[in-house]
């Protein structure tokens, strides 16, 4: 069977969300490959270095991260080239029932969708762009 | 005159592994253990610590309550257990496919009691001491349930490694 999207990267500074929701990922037939980072920063120079058709179709960005957050990230995103705001759609995860974050995700043109923590197989089904 | 007191945190180095072997071990003769395929699996980036005793009683809890709600009429019945760790805190996950909760019941399950009816709720003691004992440890407990597809708990514990040598303070 295959799988709804080749590349997914997951952007949360702890290891331990990561490896979850890395896990669920891979229990579910969403993606070939999911790739992670820890920083806001190493992401957008990933992004930045990477040739078009190896860029992540979904990326997982975590709000609250040290240094640059997941909304200081988007801001940042928004200056990329538009090659990559075509490929990459954005899902912002919370962990925090945050209406002040809810709003502000929704204003914002690259974000799909706004999950809260934890991430689950139910979830991923509901994903299709 | 200097008084030196001793305090316990009751963190120790914990063995997520040793934990559920102990749990499936205390619970080899409860009814329908031998129809239920446990699976255990664990990453980890750095040591852990925390209350093993408390930690061993959500482990039994949440075990014995995947084989109390498995699901006779379905497929074979299956409950895995995932626990992440990193140096700030432990992932745990235990997903079954049981019978599933209702989601009017979702948010009731860790009550003991129907606040309007007073009749005591399906699932009893041990999912509301559960919860009790995560809280207790500082984490968090979440439920996600579909009705006769299965059920996933995940939980959340801060990781004490850093204070779990014994501390002396004058």
């Amino acid at each position: 069977m295959s799988k709804k999207y080749n590349n997914v990267l997951v952007v949360d500074d702890s290891e331990a969300e990561q490896l979850m929701i890395k896990q669920v990922i891979s229990n579910s037939d969403f993606c070939d490959k999911t790739s992670t980072y820890t920083s806001a920063k190493q992401t957008l120079d990933f992004l930045t270095t990477t040739p078009a058709e190896q860029l992540p179709e979904i990326i997982f960005l975590d709000i609250v991260m040290p240094e640059m957050d997941g909304f200081a990230f988007l801001d940042e995103f928004e200056k990329l080239p538009e090659a990559i705001h075509k490929k990459c759609k954005i899902i912002l995860l919370s962990s925090s029932d945050s209406f002040k974050d809810l709003n502000r995700a929704n204003k914002n043109r690259f974000v799909k969708r706004f999950l809260n923590k934890p991430l689950t197989d139910s979830m991923l089904q509901a994903i299709n762009f | 005159m200097r008084q030196v007191q001793m305090v316990n945190t009751s963190a120790v180095p914990v063995n997520f592994n040793e934990i559920y072997r102990h749990s499936v071990d205390n619970l080899r003769y409860t009814e329908g253990i031998d129809q239920i395929q446990i699976e255990f699996h664990e990453e980890s980036t750095a040591p852990f610590a925390g209350n093993q005793k408390l930690l061993s009683l959500v482990f039994n809890n949440l075990i014995s309550n995947g084989i109390k709600y498995r699901n006779i009429t379905g497929d074979k019945s299956k409950l895995r257990l995932n626990v992440f760790n990193d140096k700030d805190k432990a992932i745990i996950h235990i997903q079954d496919n049981g019978i599933g909760i209702a989601p009017e019941e979702t948010d009731k399950i860790f009550n003991l009691f129907d606040k309007d009816s007073k009749r005591e709720l399906g699932r009893g003691m041990g999912l509301f001491m559960t919860k009790e004992i995560i809280e207790k440890l500082g984490g968090k407990i979440f439920v996600e349930s579909v009705l006769n597809v299965g059920t996933t708990f995940t939980i959340e514990i801060p990781n004490n490694y850093s204070q779990s040598s014994t501390t002396f303070f004058e």
